[in-house]
């Protein structure tokens, strides 16, 4: 017996109807009677594969033997049947094939499948509700910068403590130990390297609880619920539902989530989607919010922060709506099928890669595009605007940066906060917005009055370091109960204002006629609707191209002026603030 | 006919789909949903999004944001769940 009749007395058969099996039939005569080529293969076997196009088989008869003649043949059948059937054969092949082993698995499974529903299943009926979902997604969201807002604050009191007490002191005392005290390269240091840099970094916690709490709903499979959920939403409001996708990336950061718009198709959808995906408030806008919220709403700034994002997401789904009935008009939104995967318990492993990564990265930028801008504003702040000034010998009012800050401060009058403070944090923000800090540490750090603080020991301060960390540490323990509104700190809650917020809180009051809260809120508003950065400028430009990109920046900016002007205006005849 | 069924199912949706639904609504196991999802996206009935996205990265990178980690393991957490959809005949 040849290896061919054990292998066809050995195997079962799928029927796959009369006329594929007339050409399958067809086909193994003519294998069978090639003799370079049937007792290499089991001949339904190789019938199959001829009919369903099989690349790598049509590739090995090429160089047999009567292999060119079997191919025209298995084509000429193929052909016949796609005449027949109107599509190609190995869909119809496949389809017998996926019918028999789902007939199989319902006769043979004795468990009942489709009743049976895993803890993933249980859990998703819940998350993935129509109607339920949606509000999981916001109470998520809640519990994400409450803990971001809430419980990172007596860490971010510490290093704003450190920043700005024993590490300004030590490199206040070496560079006055080598010679520089009271030069111009003190002023640079410590009014521009670590005003600057330093109350930048000051909001690095703010910024791992966020990344942390973030990993764990990515790791847990949280995330991809929480897109399908809104991506359905998005349907429904006629947009594409994968728009949401790219956007929930841009909590992040807001230069992937334009890359990852190129999950839409049509090219339309992606430049719709890469025009909204800006309004999703990233990382590095968090700080703004964090430190104004502390300064105007130290009661509430969760709930601050929470309304931050939310807004943004709201401009972001109206802008679109609008988008799509005008310039966009006419797209329809095909739907599409999401693997969910599993949920996971996150390991503690995974959730420090995630948190680090991405805190890494922001620290790293903190000592380059941060430093930089911190010594050229530094520069422009040292330089006098008028003759008769020293460099670095006069008061930074008097600068070129305040004159040109100047130049453009009125046309946020209407908004409240038309100083040359406010006003040059928001055009050095265009950089980067934890630009906007370091920026307003510079130039209120020179107009507050330093606090003298009593002259310490290098031993001291180390003490104080490891004393205060202890106290931050058991402060964030019993702050956790504030994300339910359960508060164990007392009056430790609120936070110590510090100069720099005394000052942005008297500098906004006074710029507000009295309405600063009014004014710190479209400030915010401001800052989370206009360009988020030149990076993500750069990226606008190479996935959306030139034109797309101005209309952003210029959009962008209407609408944050448009928006801020209507709360602060508004809010002021309400008689809010 | 299963396999048109989940594809009618796709194109007829109006709403996005999850793996599951499509499992409920033909009566089929999760996994072979998968694995018919996969000969569409073989016949090229079906695109598979992160290959698409995937595909064109090579020449894209972060910028200088902040918060965007430079792995793209990172960067894309949040969309770690694959999308099928029906390629658009006009790109």
């Amino acid at each position: 017996m040849n290896r061919s009749a054990t292998l066809k007395s050995n195997t079962f058969s799928i029927d796959y109807g009369q006329e594929i099996e007339g050409e399958i039939t067809r086909l193994m005569n003519e294998i069978e009677a090639t003799p370079a080529i049937a007792p290499m293969y089991p001949p339904r076997w190789l019938a199959i594969k001829l009919l369903e196009a099989d690349e790598d088989i049509q590739m090995r008869l090429q160089v047999l033997e009567g292999g060119v003649h079997l191919l025209d043949i298995a084509q000429k059948s193929a052909d016949h049947l796609q005449t027949l059937f109107g599509d190609d054969a190995d869909i119809f092949i496949a389809e017998r094939r996926y019918g028999w082993i789902n007939g199989l698995v319902r006769e043979v499974v004795q468990r009942p499948i489709f009743d049976r529903l895993t803890i993933s299943d249980k859990i998703d009926r819940v998350v993935t509700h129509r109607l339920l979902g949606i509000p999981i997604f916001m109470a998520m969201m809640w519990a994400v910068f409450k803990m971001t807002a809430d419980v990172s604050a007596p860490y971010l009191d510490w290093t704003d403590a450190m920043v700005n007490g024993p590490i300004a002191r030590w490199i206040a005392a070496i560079l006055g130990w080598i010679g520089f005290g009271g030069t111009w390269l003190e002023s640079l240091v410590v009014n521009g390297i670590v005003a600057g840099v330093g109350n930048v970094l000051v909001f690095v916690p703010v910024l791992m609880f966020l990344y942390l709490t973030l990993a764990v709903l990515e790791d847990s499979g949280y995330m991809a619920r929480a897109a399908f959920v809104m991506d359905r939403l998005m349907h429904k409001l006629g947009l594409h539902g994968k728009s949401f996708l790219p956007m929930l990336v841009g909590f992040g950061c807001t230069v992937p989530a334009m890359y990852a718009t190129r999950t839409l198709e049509n090219k339309k959808d992606r430049i719709l989607t890469g025009l909204l995906v800006p309004f999703m408030s990233c990382g590095a806008r968090l700080p703004v919010y964090v430190l104004f919220a502390g300064i105007f709403f130290p009661k509430n700034s969760g709930a601050v922060v929470f309304w931050m994002y939310l807004t943004g997401i709201i401009t972001a789904i109206l802008l679109g709506i609008l988008l799509k009935n005008t310039l966009f008009k006419g797209q329809g939104s095909s739907a599409f099928v999401m693997e969910l995967p599993p949920y996971r318990l996150p390991t503690l492993r995974g959730i420090w890669r995630h948190t680090w990564e991405r805190t890494n990265s922001f620290v790293k930028k903190a000592w380059t595009i941060i430093l930089a801008t911190s010594v050229v504003m530094w520069v422009l702040m040292a330089i006098p605007a008028k003759s008769g000034g020293s460099f670095g010998g006069m008061d930074f009012n008097q600068s070129v940066f305040a004159w040109l800050a100047r130049g453009i401060a009125p046309a946020f009058q209407p908004l409240g906060f038309g100083t040359w403070e406010a006003s040059s944090a928001l055009v050095t923000g265009f950089v980067a917005k934890e630009v906007v800090i370091s920026t307003m540490a510079q130039v209120y750090a020179t107009e507050g009055d330093e606090e003298i603080a009593e002259p310490t020991t290098f031993f001291e301060d180390v003490g104080e370091v490891i004393t205060t960390f202890i106290g931050a540490t058991v402060d964030t323990v019993k702050s956790l109960p504030l994300i339910i509104g359960v508060n164990l700190l007392g009056d430790k809650a609120e936070e110590e204002p510090t100069t720099l917020m005394t000052a942005i809180k008297t500098g906004f009051e006074s710029s507000s006629g009295g309405h600063g809260a009014l004014a710190a809120l479209a400030f915010m508003v401001f800052v989370l609707i206009y360009t988020p950065c030149m990076a993500t400028v750069v990226a606008e430009r190479h996935e959306l191209g030139t034109n797309w990109m101005w209309l952003s920046i210029i959009g962008q900016s209407a609408l944050a002026w448009l928006m801020a002007f209507i709360l602060f205006q508004g809010g002021k005849l309400l008689g809010l603030g | 006919m299963l396999l048109n069924q989940l594809l009618d199912e796709i194109t007829n949706a109006r709403a996005p789909l999850s793996v599951n639904e499509l499992s409920r609504k033909l009566h089929v196991e999760p996994a072979m949903i998968e694995e018919m999802i996969n000969f569409w996206v073989r016949k090229g009935r079906l695109v598979d999004d992160s290959e698409e996205n995937m595909s064109t990265e090579s020449d894209s990178h972060c910028g200088s944001c902040s918060a965007c980690p430079e792995s793209k393991e990172g960067a894309h957490a949040a969309s770690a769940s694959r999308t099928y959809s029906i390629p658009s005949r006009k790109r």
